[in-house]
């Protein structure tokens, strides 16, 4: 990964060095043993080899621009031999695809509106890669080899229009999640009702495989080694949890998804997120009565539980409600609108104070220099907890991420036969227009 | 499988041309002069650049080592550091740590 991001800045033979892996945490008696040890990739001993790079001239570095041009058309072979090729090219996902001939990117065109030659946008894989560009037929191309229909190209189209990867590379294993809005999901019959999330559904299938293949093939992602660093990998990369809101049995009163963002509800719209894992409703720790489960304490209990997660994620929560339990989070908690229950979890859901401070050590100095309400939190008994809605909006200087400004999402779907959630540690990206794209 | 050839369209994007750099020149020697040694501080890998630093200045003590951390987190540029290091240093080894 190191030697690819050099070369493609332009500074292939820029001397690089390394050390033994991780050095986050490490002691100071290991970071020094490290340094007195031996590179890993070279064999040799790392502080001469530093002080040879800094005396040795490196290989002869041209200036000027090399220009990667690419060949439209690739063949003719065997379909069994093109088959093959692409597998050893790593441009699937592992499993079996269809072939993007001419006839097939054509009418997968036939999808939309919009000229092949149109850029649609570009990816990258993390901002420190390079970042590719592509048009309406590179993605068509990707969508015919996913098996996606040409009644979902619009759908694909949107995701790739925002430029958004769903194999983020970091040493983590990132997933990410696509939720469809709006009349698109009946008119191309995805499935937000009974196994929304499971392999049922041709449309969320294909739609969802089609997202992973972009990112491997239009926004330079989806190496390992290379441009993917994620040591476990994450099964939910799949088909990126490409769900459609169950808009048809939420409570009165409760708005679709993109319509909180601002888009009107005949609009279809598709909207990203980023995450990990989810959490079920039977997580641990279990209520004194079964049907507690369902009580949004239990939720704001789960929510809780995803600190596993990490200090980066600011605690930002994605609860996918089954209808039957949002009818009853509505009716018998009282809780008329998405926003009133979100609220609510954030003023409900607790951190342990000294966890906080673990994860913001600087709010510690603020505390210490008499900043509200960090100087009060200082003076709090052990055990005492704070509710995450009062975690500080700016970022602090050790979180290399801002903190998500609406930290709990809230999205129904499901089939009515269980009173169900999930709580994934999904935060949103960003939303797209797929109506633009028809 | 079919036994027909065919042709397939290529499902790459674009990607954009690589503008080469030209690496600065090396030292003829360390001795005497200036080198940075910046931490882009990635999380929790602060003693790691102390124990360099450290070594650095104890085996290669005619040399002037600085230490600095960049502005911001490992994500974000610097341009105003990069400019200090051009000015007075000589060289500079920038460690990204994980």
């Amino acid at each position: 990964m190191v030697f690819e991001v050099a070369e493609k800045k332009g500074a292939a033979s820029i001397p690089i060095c390394f050390v033994p892996h991780p050095v986050f945490g490490r002691s100071a008696e290991q970071c020094r043993e490290y340094l007195e040890g031996l590179d890993p990739i070279t064999g040799r001993p790392i502080l001469e080899e530093i002080v040879t790079f800094l005396t040795s001239a490196p290989a002869e570095e041209k200036e000027g621009v090399i220009e990667r041009m690419r060949e439209r058309e690739i063949g003719p072979d065997t379909e069994e031999n093109l088959v093959r090729l692409f597998h050893e090219n790593g441009w699937t996902d592992g499993l079996p695809i269809i072939l993007p001939t001419e006839e097939r990117v054509e009418e997968m065109l036939k999808g939309t509106s919009h000229p092949p030659d149109e850029i649609v946008g570009s990816m990258r894989p993390n901002p420190d890669h390079e970042a590719w560009s592509y048009t309406v037929e590179q993605v068509a191309i990707n969508a015919v080899m996913a098996g996606a229909k040409k009644e979902y190209l619009p759908v694909i189209l949107a995701v790739a229009s925002t430029g958004t990867t769903s194999l983020f590379t970091s040493t983590n294993s990132w997933a990410r999640m696509m939720l469809v809005n709006g009349p698109v999901r009946k008119e191309i019959g995805m499935n937000s009702g009974i196994g929304a999330m499971g392999p049922f559904c041709e449309a969320n299938s294909t739609i969802g495989r089609a997202w992973t293949l972009i990112s491997k093939n239009l926004g330079n992602g989806g190496r390992p080694g290379v441009n993917y660093m994620g040591t476990q990998g994450n099964n939910l990369n799949y088909n990126n949890v490409c769900i459609a809101e169950n808009e048809e049995n939420m409570p009165d009163g409760w708005r679709p998804f993109h319509v909180q963002k601002g888009y009107r509800a005949e609009e279809s719209v598709v909207s990203l997120f980023a995450g990990l894992h989810f959490r079920p409703a039977m997580e641990p720790p279990p209520p004194v009565e079964p049907w507690a489960y369902t009580s949004p304490q239990h939720i704001a209990s789960v929510i809780r539980n995803l600190r596993s997660v990490g200090p980066y994620l600011n605690y930002s929560a994605c609860v996918l409600v089954e209808p039957l339990l949002a009818q009853d989070l509505a009716r018998i908690y009282g809780f008329q609108t998405k926003e009133d229950l979100t609220e609510w979890l954030k003023d409900n859901t607790f951190l342990d104070v000294w966890e906080y401070f673990r994860i913001y050590p600087s709010d510690v100095e603020r505390g210490l220099d008499g900043l509200e309400p960090y100087a009060s939190w200082l003076n709090l008994p052990q055990g005492a907890t704070i509710p995450i809605k009062k975690f500080r909006l700016e970022k602090p200087p050790e979180v290399p991420f801002r903190r998500h400004e609406e930290p709990i999402s809230l999205i129904v779907l499901g089939g009515k036969t269980n009173h169900w959630y999930y709580v994934g540690d999904f935060f949103y990206l960003t939303s797209a227009s797929i109506d633009r794209w028809r | 499988m079919l036994s027909a050839r065919l042709k397939v369209l290529n499902p790459l994007g674009t990607p954009p041309p690589i503008r080469r750099l030209r690496l600065a020149p090396r030292l003829p020697t360390i001795e005497g002069k200036t080198i940075y040694v910046v931490d882009v501080k990635y999380p929790a890998t602060k003693p790691f650049f102390q124990e360099l630093l450290s070594l650095l200045a104890t085996r290669y003590a005619r040399t002037k080592w600085v230490i600095r951390e960049k502005v911001g987190t490992y994500f974000e540029d610097d341009p105003s550091l990069w400019e200090e290091i051009k000015r007075d240093g000589d060289a500079m080894i920038i460690g990204i740590g994980h």
